[in-house]
């Protein structure tokens, strides 16, 4: 886990807008490294769950589409 | 043309009519729930996701989506976006209190001087908005974090809450210069003119 993973990561939450985005990454940067791999771990559950949604989203729209 | 063996085709045809860019936007969206939420945003924001819901929902219907599944569609819309709040809620709680150990972090920093440009990278989320009293309420604050490092007082718990508390209030649009500026201009007016020290 490095900067750059945690920029890629934060880039693809499409709940957080470009701003809210950047004001993460700042935050990830000047924090010390064990909040690092917090934010890290927190962020990574976050995009799971994210990732659960639209599976979810996009189950029930094949549903609908095809009934 | 809307292929009318598919309905979800519909929604890349109404998505077109809400905005020059609608195209655009609908031919880079691979997927239908993309499509949707292509018209979410040409829709825009502000209002209620129910009332989002019923929009959709109706446009659906108007474009000849049949009741039932245009019901269907905004509803699993709906609850796409409702996951997606309380994600948000829980990176909102996550951040303010991660930017709370950031600031407990500058009070270890002896013999320096904490300025609004301290603050500036610990802001994480929330809403451009904020107040006067919010911006005077900081003023104060991170004086009072002066004198303590200077020996005059110890800083008080309500202090530190109360910065934890302003973090997503601050606009996070400011350049660093200016909300320094900001800061310098609200604690000279309101916290020094209105509350003097002794001589």
């Amino acid at each position: 886990m490095n900067s750059q993973d945690f920029k890629r990561l934060v880039s693809r939450l499409t709940y957080l807008n470009e701003t809210e985005k950047l004001s993460v990454l700042k935050t990830y940067e000047i924090a010390q490294p064990e909040v690092r791999n917090q934010m890290f771990d927190f962020f990574m559950k976050q995009k799971s769950e994210l990732d659960q949604l639209y599976k979810k989203f996009n189950d029930q729209v094949s549903k609908i589409v095809s009934s | 043309m809307a292929d009318e063996t598919n309905p979800l085709s519909h929604l890349d045809e109404l998505a077109k009519k809400f905005s020059p860019t609608a195209e655009k936007i609908a031919a880079s969206l691979p997927w239908a729930g993309n499509i949707i939420g292509g018209i979410d945003s040409l829709m825009g924001v502000k209002s209620t996701l129910a009332t989002h819901q019923k929009k959709i929902e109706r446009a659906l219907t108007k474009e000849g989506v049949d009741s039932q599944r245009a019901h269907e569609l905004a509803q699993a819309y709906r609850e796409l976006e409702l996951g997606k709040a309380h994600l948000r809620e829980d990176a909102q709680r996550y951040l303010l209190s991660t930017g709370r150990g950031i600031l407990e972090g500058l009070f270890s920093r002896k013999g320096t001087t904490t300025t609004a440009a301290d603050f500036v990278p610990v802001i994480p989320l929330g809403p451009i908005v904020y107040t006067l009293g919010d911006i005077v309420g900081a003023a104060r604050a991170i004086r009072e974090i002066n004198e303590a490092k200077a020996g005059q007082h110890s800083i008080q718990e309500g202090t530190l809450k109360l910065l934890a508390a302003l973090i997503p209030y601050v606009p996070t649009g400011l350049a660093q210069q200016t909300l320094e500026r900001v800061f310098e201009a609200m604690y000279v007016s309101h916290v020094l003119d209105t509350n003097p020290k002794d001589e």
